[in-house]
């Protein structure tokens, strides 16, 4: 789905809210601030771009607490934690919002990847459950 | 000159100038100071900035050994876990496979490629061998060939193919008794070894009967040749060992003898000989087409004859009562209008008292088949069909001595495949010159090519036709003949190129 922002921009800039594929999702729940992602991701280098676009939009939406749902997320592989990781330093750039990422141990990578986002940003908060 | 008046202005100058020289020496002083401070300020200001450069470098550099380290460790953490799911996956899909074997209700065993030794063996395979199945493991599967010179043509046609069907092997059972199987086999990967799958149907007790009856056979052939050396029909002299007076019958004439038999009944021999004769017939021949069916008469129903009366019939003949010629009744009207050929049919009794009869008293069945071509010369035919009893009886075995072409109906399942195997080995032991093939009532879901290709492998014939399943072609009893009537229909296709294929071949 995508949604058109027009009213104060001419320039009609198009905001991607959700990505749907056979095998991942990601919806961009703008009202509650989160960012939920499923499936198994098995993108390459720029197939990421779309993700990160999504991402960057919720950042600059500069909330005072953004969500990363991630508890449906049963695989990522090496360029989508990358591209997380990329996300969690434009937060900590704007230094608007407090990140809360929500994990499953239904996933074991989960615990252990997901823990190394706070190197970036030692305020991140992680649950996972 | 007077003395000392003119030293006082020029004292006076050169304090003004000092005076000059002193202010802008103070103002330059003032200057430079400024200048100094300016270029202090300046050194303090770039030294700032570079340090904040250096920082934000520093603390992007970081950021990046951070995301390289965190990317690696999640890489590895992923990697372990898939390389733990594959491992699992792995197991499970062999002791799946396990499973599935020991389930099967047919031995079933494993072999390395490479040597041929057994990895596997499920409890069937033991049974078959009698004996445990564990036993069966590690021993070679040579070691189990009743003849090992076996295994290399059948491994060298199993690797040019990938897989193999219905293979006939002789093993040796761990008791020294034989056992021959029908065998399928297929190239697998199993504990990481290239191996052959081998799934195993004993077909002991089939080649037994096969070979019974093949001495049987070889009985009745010898005991014809005996009582036709009596014969005052007998007068053939030449060399080879089946001048006799079939023989004789078969190439003195210019009428094609074509026999139409099938080990089972029911298969749609009938429906097919009644075609293929009408086809003949359009096609410009005169064609004979004989009910030797004399148990289960049918063939008058598929010609237009259903409640006929039926006048003289092959059983009045049989039974010394007629001459052959006086029992052919014409039937070409039956096929509509314009045919240029002519179709007598020949029909058997319908009559309970006289099939009793005949079926009682028995007949002479040397006296039917040698009729065939007395037939054939005072009708001028071309072409004469036999329309066989099913199964290996006598009169089936008379009549394959008499003709030239045996035309043998199979459908596509094991126990035709068995029984057509038998009867094809029968008929090139009689030497019947062409054996051909017609497969019914094949499934329309499967492939034709493949049947095809299994029969003719099987049992090395020329399949003359696949024919499709048709409940429409099987139950017709309309007036005219359903391949004349539905000429594009796939089945009358398929008799269609059995029709033409025959021609041909008496061209």
């Amino acid at each position: 789905m995508r949604r058109t922002l027009s009213h104060s921009n001419p320039h009609a800039k198009t905001l991607l809210m959700d990505i749907t594929h056979q095998d991942y999702q990601v919806q961009y729940d703008e009202a509650a601030a989160t960012v939920r992602c499923s499936g198994s991701f098995r993108l390459h280098g720029d197939e990421y771009k779309p993700v990160l676009d999504l991402l960057t939009q919720a950042a600059d939406a500069r909330p005072a607490t953004l969500t990363l749902d991630l508890r449906e997320l049963q695989f990522l592989n090496s360029s989508g934690i990358n591209t997380l990781s990329k996300f969690v330093l434009q937060v900590r750039k704007h230094g608007a919002s407090q990140v809360l990422v929500q994990g499953s141990t239904r996933f074991p990578w989960q615990e252990k990847s997901l823990k190394n986002l706070q190197r970036l940003l030692p305020a991140l908060r992680l649950d996972i459950v | 000159m007077t003395s000392g008046d003119a030293p006082a202005p020029a004292r006076e100058a050169s304090r003004e100038e000092l005076l000059a020289a002193g202010e802008a020496l103070r103002r330059r002083v003032l200057e430079l100071e400024q200048e100094k401070r300016d270029l202090e300020l300046m050194l303090e200001t770039s030294a700032a900035h570079a340090d904040h450069v250096s920082e934000t470098l520093e603390s992007e550099r970081n950021d990046l050994a951070t995301m390289l380290e965190m990317t690696t460790e999640h890489a590895d953490t992923v990697e372990e876990e898939l390389h733990e799911r594959a491992t699992a996956a792995l197991e499970r899909s062999a002791r799946e496979l396990r499973m599935i074997l020991e389930a099967t209700p047919a031995p079933v065993m494993i072999a390395r490629q490479s040597d041929g030794e057994i990895v596997y063996a499920n409890v069937m395979l033991g049974t078959l061998f009698r004996t445990n199945a564990q036993d069966l493991v590690g021993r070679k599967t040579v070691d189990l060939y009743f003849d090992a010179a076996d295994r290399q043509p059948m491994i060298r046609e199993l690797e040019a193919e990938r897989a193999l069907d219905h293979y006939e092997l002789r093993f040796r059972r761990l008791d020294g008794s034989l056992v021959w199987v029908d065998i399928s086999l297929r190239l697998l990967e199993f504990n990481d070894e290239p191996a052959i799958l081998s799934a195993l149907h004993d077909i002991t007790e089939r080649k037994a009967a096969e070979e019974r009856l093949l001495q049987q056979v070889e009985a009745l052939r010898l005991e014809l040749e005996e009582t036709s050396k009596d014969s005052a029909v007998a007068r053939s002299t030449g060399t080879t060992r089946f001048e006799n007076l079939d023989a004789e019958v078969i190439h003195r004439g210019t009428t094609e003898l074509i026999a139409v038999h099938s080990f089972r009944g029911g298969n749609g021999k009938s429906s097919i000989t009644a075609s293929v004769a009408a086809l003949l017939a359009v096609a410009g021949q005169r064609v004979g087409v004989i009910d030797a069916d004399i148990q289960s008469p049918g063939l008058h129903l598929l010609l237009g004859r259903a409640g006929k009366s039926q006048g003289r019939t092959l059983n009045d003949y049989l039974l010394g009562n007629c001459t052959f010629d006086q029992l052919a009744v014409d039937v070409t009207d039956h096929l509509g209008e314009s045919v240029v050929g002519r179709l007598f049919l020949i029909p058997a009794s319908l009559n309970p008292g006289t099939m009793a009869q005949v079926l009682s008293q028995g007949y002479d069945a040397q006296r039917l088949t040698r009729s065939f071509h007395e037939l054939g010369e005072t009708l001028g035919l071309d072409t004469l069909l036999i329309d066989t009893h099913p199964g290996l009886n006598e009169e089936a075995l008379l009549t394959m001595r008499a003709v030239r072409t045996l035309i043998v109906v199979l459908r596509p399942d094991t126990q035709d495949f068995e029984g057509t195997g038998v009867t094809v080995q029968v008929a090139r032991q009689l030497e019947v010159p062409r054996v051909l093939l017609v497969v019914n009532q094949v499934p329309s879901a499967g492939s034709f090519q493949a049947v095809r290709a299994r029969a003719q492998k099987t049992f090395g014939s020329e399949v003359l036709a696949v024919i499709p399943q048709s409940a429409e072609f099987m139950g017709f009893d309309e007036e005219v003949p359903f391949v004349l009537r539905h000429p594009q229909h796939p089945v009358s296709l398929a008799l269609q190129q059995v029709a033409l294929a025959l021609q041909r071949a008496e061209a």
